[in-house]
């Protein structure tokens, strides 16, 4: 037996490993909220290097679009393609800046229509896998984000912080499909729970007394206990009643665009 | 130890490549799962011991990058270096088929394993269809991803002694 248990003693070590991993994880299940040693440590190291390259993908990206195909295009005429080129450039530089004004305005103009305290963030990062619907930004708990803070955007809601670090947090999107956010539909009222699906939004429990129609907007019924009164999640683009049943089935598109998002507001503190 | 000192900065940097490189300039296509990849390979060449810690670590590291519970890759990527690292004797790992081969078996039981693992403990457990739709793309996209890092995790297994000059020598 102890022969036996010398020649498997690698394999049992593995597996004392999977058994180690697997309370991990269920110990995390229930300490749903915290944030551990190690994924502070990895996001605020790995946060600068993120950040950096961020920042110069978008400079390498902005330039290639506006400046470098100008180059290829007219050639022959160096002398004036320089001054072209650096007009352009500047040109570029002042319509992202102006791009980037107007995009903080309407996140200033939400904050004060909200009448809560909010910190202002980049998005740095999407997620590792393709299947979950979460974004790092680049503000955490030095800036006094905490987990389950409500995340907006000048066009509605985001999502809420899951992880904090010092100098960056992860954002659980509305679209992940373990997102659940109360809402309403703003016409008449009717309550829903409006579940993420990748890309899109299920709304479960709409009662069907009342009927929902396409382009209703979904607001959020500040129910949760996460997020504020009365923010946009979306419109409907689907309705169905089926014959029988309590609910009706209601798909909706999220209001924000989470493809071009660049700038969030964390919500830091708001009267429900 | 070597092993680890090699690949936990290596699938750092892929993983910070990924969540920002890849997502501003490829948006459409689904990112390469660079640190299965890594498991995979380690599966092939790395002694029971040091390949176990290195996927029970690169899992947590995985867990760091995407939005899910703390632990939750860990469990798949070890279970799949302990099926890989089981496997290996039973084929001839110097075929350079053998790792494109093992990609796609490794992105079909990582899935799998992932959607087993939530159905049985999470409340994320709606997210099954994503996962199954998204199989055949991520199998593509890994099996790209592969032809192009198994060379460089070669060179650099190479450079730092942790490999004889032959690609699959195998061990354990």
């Amino acid at each position: 037996m102890l022969d036996f248990f010398n020649l498997q003693k690698r394999l049992f070590a593995l597996f004392v490993l999977l058994l180690c991993a697997l309370l991990l994880y269920s110990y995390n299940l229930r300490a749903k909220s915290s944030t551990n040693l190690f994924e502070r440590s990895i996001l605020l190291l790995t946060e600068p290097v993120s950040q950096g390259i961020t920042k110069t993908t978008n400079s390498v990206i902005t330039l290639w679009q506006d400046y470098l195909h100008l180059v290829g295009v007219k050639q022959e005429n160096d002398k004036l393609l320089l001054k072209l080129n650096q007009l352009s450039h500047l040109a570029i530089e002042n319509n992202e800046l102006a791009a980037e004004n107007a995009r903080l305005q309407q996140l200033l103009d939400f904050r004060d229509s909200v009448n809560a305290e909010a910190v202002p963030a980049q998005v740095i990062s999407a997620d590792a896998m393709n299947w979950f619907r979460t974004i790092i930004i680049n503000k955490g708990t030095d800036s006094g984000i905490q987990e389950n803070m409500p995340v907006v955007a000048a066009s509605g809601i985001v999502g809420r912080t899951i992880k904090c670090a010092a100098k960056s947090s992860r954002v659980l999107l509305i679209t992940d499909a373990s997102s659940a956010v109360a809402a309403l539909v703003q016409r008449n009222r009717i309550r829903t729970v409006a579940r993420g699906t990748g890309a899109n939004l299920s709304c479960e429990y709409a009662s069907r007394l009342e009927k929902a129609n396409i382009g209703d907007h979904i607001v959020t019924s500040g129910n949760g206990g996460v997020f504020p009164k009365g923010i946009l999640i979306g419109t409907i683009t689907e309705v169905q009643t089926p014959k029988y049943g309590l609910f009706q089935t209601i798909t909706a598109k999220p209001a924000v665009d989470f493809s071009r998002l660049e700038e969030v507001l964390v919500i830091v503190k708001s009267e429900l | 130890m070597k092993y680890w000192l090699l690949f936990f900065p290596l699938s750092t940097l892929l993983l910070v490549a990924q969540t920002t490189l890849w997502t501003m300039l490829l948006p459409q296509i689904p990112s390469p799962n660079s640190t299965l990849l890594i498991i995979l390979y380690l599966g092939f060449q790395a002694p029971f011991g040091a390949g176990g810690i290195c996927a029970f670590t690169l899992g947590c590291l995985l867990d760091v990058f995407s939005g899910v519970t703390f632990g939750f890759h860990a469990i798949i990527l070890l279970a799949i270096f302990m099926l890989t690292a089981g496997f290996r004797r039973q084929l001839n790992a110097d075929n350079p088929l053998v790792l494109p081969f093992a990609t796609i078996a490794g992105t079909g039981a990582f899935a799998l394993l992932s959607i087993f693992i939530l159905l049985l403990f999470s409340d994320r457990d709606q997210v099954w269809p994503q996962i199954l739709s998204s199989i055949p793309m991520q199998m593509l996209v890994n099996l790209a991803a592969v032809l192009v890092l198994r060379p460089l995790f070669t060179k650099l297994s190479l450079t730092v002694g942790l490999q004889s000059t032959t690609p699959f020598k195998r061990q354990g």
